[in-house]
């Protein structure tokens, strides 16, 4: 135990750094939620439960919340589907250049700018964008789908966005997975299928979580992209937080939308991930 | 026939040659070592068995039918690896019963054989623990009864004492055997531990350069060594060349140049008079003599170069001349006199000479 003594010196600047920057300006948006504050003079005053009662009260704010965690979820597993076989390729491809050369594009999305992607995406999606070409091109609609400000672009946007996350976890879990117990299956009995079932999906499980956890609180807390692609007509909490705090200067709303957003993304991913953990990790947690 | 039958196998890893040529004929029931240094191409034949590598050149076949086509998961066998390679997701029980849950086994009889191997291999009762829950030699104990389990044609085992401790790896090696008395499964067994393969098998193909070099019974194999790489291989040995004098049946005279001449027993081929011949001798075969009295008619003489004990023998080192050395591990202290400088007579019974091709 002499470690842990002797690393809590090393850490202090890191503890510090976070309780400044950190923990404090999220404990006065706490606060704000329970305060009161004129829109005209900014002076913060009184305890109030009122905002909360107006926020989960109000049609308008409980859809926000409701379509951030959809977009969130969907996003997620949307992820998953497609990281998935990704991630396997990734895993598999021997030569090193490959690899190199694959992250590399798969990093793409990470490195370029929000806006940039956001924009790049506007001209594939848009009415007489790529997609809608090849689609009326191709005669598979009358008229030109309205993928751009929907739900459903933004789930694609955030997808291409947050998506290389999901990959690299999956990719990483399955880097780790002994060569030898999938050949152990492989000569027990396991066809290639249920190898992969039995054996390599199970044992990545820790990456999709991981992976998942990410996904799923970027794309929760996304502005950038649903403010753009969704053209303001998807209204997502960060949007109304936005809106709130920048054209109404009703600062309280903005911070208790930022609390409700944060707790139920919070517990929402927990109750899964353990959920998930308990059903298919087990093995994690045996001794030692 | 056999139940494993090899065929001229050939395989080239980007150009290198690997395996050139493999015959084995496998008995059903037979413990069977494949027995090498490193690169000698052992791992990669049982990898063919196992159907992971496919053979450029040549047949494998399990109980009479061609399995080259055949994918792994449908040749019936069974597989334990160097390091458990156990699934870490799994309880031993799961673990054990995998191979029978892939055949769709009914439940009470998956239940019964799950059992029955866990209880052979002495883990009964450690049905709900994780592997990472288990010592090394019980996790490589869980990974004989998940491929016991699924009753294969073959057994398989890649060097699966390799990563335990010396004491463990003997008591290991002592259960290996009495499970195979008991089960009488094939087994076809990598190793590099020449002690392990003498112990533990019925036949041993020792190999080299991808290429078996001879298979023979473990007795064969330490006594009648037919290559100096054999012999080299498995215990301590000491190698001269020497030219027949001399031959008489069975009896060959053979001079060795500056160091006198000796007679050896040649239990097979004909050996003409001025033919060179390769000779080895085990170093527990040496015996020393004084120098003079068996120098010319029989035996050798040189000067001793080190002397050294050795806990249950003294190895002494015999300089020949010409760069040629013997060392003899004698079982009673020598004499004194025995010291570095010191010249000494060297005496194997005619029957204790090897002739290597």
């Amino acid at each position: 135990m002499t470690l842990r003594r002797s690393a809590l010196p090393l850490a202090l600047p890191a503890v510090a750094w976070l309780l400044a920057f950190w923990a404090c300006p999220l404990l006065l948006v706490f606060s704000m939620s329970l305060r009161e504050m004129d829109p005209v003079t900014f002076v913060v005053e009184g305890f109030t439960l009122g905002h909360f009662k107006e926020v989960l009260t109000d049609q308008f704010h409980i859809e926000s919340v409701l379509r951030s965690l959809r977009l969130a979820a969907l996003t997620t597993l949307l992820s998953g589907l497609i990281g998935y076989p990704v991630a396997l390729h990734l895993s598999r491809t021997k030569s090193e250049r490959a690899r190199a050369v694959f992250t590399m594009l798969l990093l793409i999305p990470i490195m370029v700018s929000l806006v940039v992607t956001a924009f790049a995406w506007i001209l594939i999606l848009g009415p007489n964008g790529f997609l809608n070409q090849i689609i009326l091109a191709l005669g598979l609609s009358a008229e030109p789908l309205k993928v751009l400000n929907s739900e459903s672009g933004v789930l694609i946007v955030l997808t291409y966005s947050f998506g290389p996350y999901m990959v690299i976890n999956i990719a990483t879990a399955l880097d780790r997975i002994d060569p030898a117990v999938v050949r152990a299956a492989e000569v027990h009995g396991a066809s290639a299928w249920q190898k992969f079932l039995h054996v390599t999906l199970p044992l990545s499980f820790p990456g999709i979580l991981s992976g998942g956890l990410i996904v799923f609180s970027l794309s929760a807390a996304a502005f950038v992209t649903p403010y753009i692609i969704g053209g303001n007509r998807v209204k997502v909490v960060p949007l109304q937080i936005y809106n709130a705090a920048v054209t109404s200067f009703d600062w309280p709303i903005a911070a208790t939308l930022s609390v409700v957003l944060f707790v139920l993304a919070m517990v929402l991913a927990t109750v899964v991930a353990r959920l998930a953990e308990r059903r298919f990790a087990g093995w994690l947690r045996s001794a030692p | 026939m056999g139940i494993l039958s090899l065929e001229g196998i050939g395989k080239s890893f980007s150009g290198q040659p690997v395996l050139k040529g493999i015959n084995l004929t496998v008995q059903e029931g037979e413990f069977v070592s494949l027995l090498g240094p490193s690169g000698c191409g052992k791992t990669t034949t049982l990898n063919v068995i196992a159907g992971f590598q496919h053979p450029d050149e040549g047949e494998v076949r399990i109980a009479g039918q061609r399995v080259n086509e055949v994918p792994t998961h449908r040749r019936n066998l069974g597989m334990v690896f160097q390091g458990h390679a156990l699934f870490p997701h799994m309880t031993c029980f799961e673990n054990v019963a995998f191979g029978l849950r892939m055949r769709r086994l009914p439940a009470p009889e998956l239940q019964a054989r799950v059992t029955e191997a866990l209880e052979l291999v002495h883990l009964g009762g450690f049905d709900r623990r994780y592997p990472r829950e288990l010592s090394g030699g019980q996790q490589q104990r869980v990974g004989l009864a998940r491929a016991l389990a699924v009753r294969p044609s073959i057994l398989l085992l890649d060097e699966p004492l390799s990563n335990l401790d010396a004491k463990l790896r003997r008591a290991m090696q002592g259960e290996l055997r009495a499970i195979h008395t008991r089960v009488r499964t094939t087994m076809v067994y990598v190793t590099h531990d020449q002690e392990e393969a003498l112990t533990l098998s019925d036949r041993i193909a020792v190999m080299n350069g991808g290429r078996i070099e001879q298979l023979d019974t473990p007795e064969g194999i330490y006594r009648r060594p037919r290559t100096r790489f054999v012999a080299d291989f498995i215990g301590s040995s000491s190698f001269l060349e020497g030219t027949v004098a001399e031959a008489v049946g069975e009896s060959l005279a053979i001079l060795v140049s500056n160091a006198g001449q000796i007679h050896a027993l040649a239990d097979r081929g004909r050996w003409a008079r001025g033919a060179t011949v390769q000779l080895g001798v085990r170093s527990d075969k040496v015996r020393l003599a004084s120098p003079g009295r068996s120098a010319g008619a029989q035996g050798l003489e040189g000067t001793v170069v080190d002397r050294v004990f050795a806990g249950a023998a003294f190895h002494v080192v015999v300089d020949l001349g010409e760069g040629r050395r013997l060392t003899a591990h004698l079982t009673e202290e020598p004499p004194t006199s025995v010291q570095p400088g010191a010249r000494v007579g060297l005496r194997v019974d005619p029957g204790d000479w090897m002739l290597l091709e």
